[in-house]
């Protein structure tokens, strides 16, 4: 006799596209993901060099400007305070931002969903893990970020250390949650009867069933790790100067606001977009791999 | 999802409405009309006071506090082109000698715990400096005195070791302010100052406000604003925020790139002007992180790479530049000064890091977090970077932070440094920054001939032979590259318009009892 594993991923993704605007939210990131990774092309000038004398030009809305700033040609988007091409260092602060983002929450996933699996399977690891994670969970995320770079200092690296940590315990919750549900049913005692390992057991029968709760969760954290990583660095926390990040993008822009608002807006508008199409993504791919979980 | 969209139709609709009225509830407060001289007077700070005790603290937000509360026996006049008694009656008589100098006191002057002011509190609070137990932040302001001996309540002798040059300027200094002996024993001054000035302590919290009232004892002329609070605003947008709103009536410092927003504030005057204050790059030549920067070539590269005229640009002109670290509105100073050390000149930079193999040294430029100096820090990593030095890495840190970490061995290469010089005396600039024993220890520039200069530019009362020392001085430190001039600063600052009178001297001090309402 042959168990057939069922694939709970097969189908989703096709169903997801059939939902406008989760199709939008997924058109719009992988634009976004693709201009990024091709940032030394596309991007006109180097995100660090600096022109004091065209600082804080307008962008193309400014062409046509007979008073003030006028309209530096090529920076199409504008110039920071030190004359830093806007467009180029929206693109690769990008990078920064979207890998920082992306890393934290893989870092964040294996080692939530490893202490949540454990927590979940093995009741004796239980409480010590749990324990462990509600340590995690009473202080306020951002807070125990900043307390980590505190800690180990400031660059982009330790800024991803400290948003993994903050992820952890979400990830670890919801894993030993669905853990705890998958354990009880028929066709683990089936599995289980058959000799089958625990390796065996929870790799290839648990882990694989609490998958589609990890990917809605992994793709809602990563939204909060974006967040995380632009707040950090608005904070002088993230990415130290003078490397572009959104966040310390609109850090800088902050002291400019009101002589040039398209310095903030324009990052600003960026970071929200991304925001709002990673939690649109990872609320309908709830309500189509998870039901359960819906409200 | 549709529900959401109504939900935050909603909240938008709710934040908008709530903006509209909180702006129109603030236009009743703008109306400058309103200010009466019982109104307490707004200060805002960017920077939190350390403390309230003048000889423990060095920062300027602190002496904008102390400024008020304590008096020095000579101050420096607004324009800073001389020194008037204060607490002194008159200029010190001295013996022929030039070491031996008596100083008639100002009598009927209290301080604001009803201790009378007199020689002994004078005599008090210079042995306080002098010791080194007490943790005085300037312990060189009185090194050259050795006694102070008091004749009777409104004379005090001072006997100095040699023929003191700058101690006229020394006891002008906020540093040396005079301090009530009783409440120095009672109390920690740092938190309950008591002093001799117009103003007197009424309350603080820590690290957000101070609140100051008029004192009526005052021996001097009555000041007209009586309340005076002072406001810890660390964001500079959200300070001239205030100043718009007419939460605040004075902003003692502007950054300069926030000055064309300030201008254009109605009710509102604001003021830019050269001032003492000078931002230096600092370079150690010992206790660096990266030993490679004991090489004066290294140095030199970092020094040429910068251009001064780029950065002026970048602050809208709001700065000058003289290559001189003894700035030019400083005693001492000569337009020689101006060919000493090395200027801005890329090329020279470029093959000196080529010749060097410096392109890769790993350079830490460690800062204070405030917005202009991490611009001011890009700006010069950028100038690095075109002379070939790659990896600069700037670090920053909170001002608390910044100023005791920089006092650290082997804690960075390059730094940025401002010095407001209170005296607008050039050895005040060299003795308490680059003298091995007396300065800060910030910057290690451990060169005994270079502190011999120094100290014999404070050990005569010859003018000429004064400068002559300074600018010697000057020469060596520019020539060694140990420190270069940013830019020679402009003090930016803006009040309320229904003010008068309100200005800052040289150094960068006011004070609130010469501001008067129109």
């Amino acid at each position: 006799m042959e168990l057939k594993r069922e694939n709970p991923l097969k189908g989703a993704f096709r169903k997801l596209l059939k939902n406008k605007l989760a199709t939008a939210c997924f058109i719009i990131l992988l634009i976004e993901i693709l201009l990024v990774v091709l940032a030394p092309l596309i991007a006109p000038y180097d995100p660090e060099a600096q022109d004091v004398y065209v600082k804080l030009a307008p962008g193309f809305w400014g062409m046509n400007n007979t008073a003030g700033v006028p309209y530096a040609p090529g920076h199409w988007l504008g110039t920071d305070n030190l004359g830093r091409d806007i467009f180029s260092r929206l693109l690769w602060g990008g990078r920064i931002t979207l890998t920082v983002g992306f890393v934290s929450t893989m870092t964040g996933l294996f080692f939530g969903v490893l202490f949540g699996l454990l927590a979940g399977f093995y009741k004796k690891l239980d409480n010590i893990i749990m324990r462990f994670m509600d340590l995690l969970f009473t202080f306020p995320g951002i807070l125990l970020a900043m307390l980590i770079v505190a800690m180990l200092g400031v660059s982009t690296v330790n800024a991803t250390i400290a948003i993994s940590v903050w992820s952890i315990p979400n990830f670890a919750r919801m894993t030993r949650g669905k853990v705890l549900q998958i354990k009880e049913e028929d066709y683990i005692m089936a599995i289980r009867s058959l000799g089958a390992r625990d390796t065996r057991i929870l790799l290839c029968h648990v882990l694989i069933n609490a998958l589609p709760v990890i990917i809605v969760i992994a793709t809602m954290r990563m939204a909060s790790s974006i967040m995380s990583i632009a707040t950090l660095s608005y904070l002088g926390l993230g990415s130290p100067p003078p490397t572009p990040e959104w966040g310390g993008m609109i850090s800088i822009a902050k002291d400019y606001m009101w002589d040039r608002p398209s310095l903030i807006i324009i990052p600003g508008v960026v970071v929200m977009i991304t925001v709002i199409c990673f939690n649109i993504l990872g609320d309908k791919l709830r309500d189509i791999l998870d039901p359960s979980l819906k409200d | 999802m549709k529900n959401l969209f109504k939900r935050a139709a909603v909240f938008t609709t709710v934040l908008a409405l709530a903006g509209c009225s909180s702006s129109g509830s603030n236009d009743g407060n703008t109306d400058p009309n309103t200010t009466t001289a019982d109104k307490p007077f707004n200060v805002v700070l960017t920077t939190a006071p350390v403390g309230f005790s003048p000889l423990t603290t060095n920062d300027a937000p602190s002496t904008y506090v102390n400024a008020q509360i304590y008096e020095t026996l000579y101050r420096r006049s607004m324009d800073g082109t001389s020194y008037e008694p204060l607490l002194a009656k008159s200029e010190p008589d001295c013996d022929e000698a030039g070491t031996t100098c008596t100083i008639e006191l100002q009598s009927g002057v209290t301080f604001h715990d009803g201790t009378p002011f007199n020689a002994e509190a004078v005599k008090y609070t210079i042995e306080r400096i002098k010791d080194p137990n007490y943790g005085a932040a300037r312990a060189s302001i009185a090194s050259s005195i050795e006694e102070v001996n008091v004749l009777d309540d409104t004379h005090v002798e001072l006997k100095t070791s040699y023929p003191d040059g700058v101690l006229i300027a020394k006891l002008a200094h906020a540093n040396s302010a005079i301090i009530s002996p009783t409440a120095d024993q009672a109390q920690d001054l740092m938190t309950q100052p008591v002093g001799t000035g117009p103003y007197q302590f009424v309350s603080a919290i820590s690290g957000s406000e101070v609140k100051l009232t008029r004192y009526d004892g005052y021996w001097g002329e009555k000041p007209e604003i009586k309340d005076v609070t002072m406001t810890v605003i660390a964001e500079t947008s959200t300070a001239i925020s205030r100043l718009e709103t007419g939460e605040a009536d004075f902003l003692p410092r502007v950054p300069v790139n926030q000055m064309n927003r300030v201008k254009n504030i109605a009710n509102v005057e604001s003021v830019a002007e050269s001032s003492s204050a000078i931002t230096y790059l600092a370079l150690r030549n010992n206790s660096s992180v990266n030993p490679k920067m004991a090489d004066l070539n290294l140095r030199k590269a970092i020094v040429m790479a910068y251009d001064p005229d780029g950065y002026i640009a970048s602050v809208d002109g709001y700065a000058s530049y003289s290559r001189s670290i003894v700035g030019p509105t400083l005693f001492g100073y000569t337009s020689d000064a101006e060919n000493y050390g090395y200027g801005y000149d890329l090329e020279a930079a470029k093959k000196l890091v080529e010749e060097g193999g410096y392109a890769d040294e790993p350079i830490v430029f460690l800062i204070n977090n405030r917005p202009e100096t991490i611009a001011l820090a890009e700006y010069i990593q950028s100038n690095l970077k075109a002379a070939g030095l790659n990896n600069v890495t700037i670090e920053s840190l909170e001002w608390a932070a910044y100023l005791s970490e920089t006092q650290q061995d082997n804690r960075y290469d390059i730094t940025v440094l401002t010095w407001s010089n209170v005296t607008g005396d050039g050895t005040e600039m060299l003795d308490p920054n680059f003298h091995s024993v007396n300065s800060s220890k910030r910057v290690r520039y451990d060169n005994a001939e270079f502190d011999a200069f120094v100290d014999a530019s404070k050990q005569t009362l010859d003018s000429a032979e004064r400068t002559a020392a300074i600018s010697a001085a000057n020469k060596m430190i520019l020539d060694d590259a140990v420190a270069a001039t940013l830019y020679n600063q402009y003090q930016a600052y803006a009040f309320n318009a229904a003010y008068t009178n309100v200005e800052m001297d040289a150094g960068g001090v006011f004070y609130v009892q010469n501001f008067k309402l129109k």
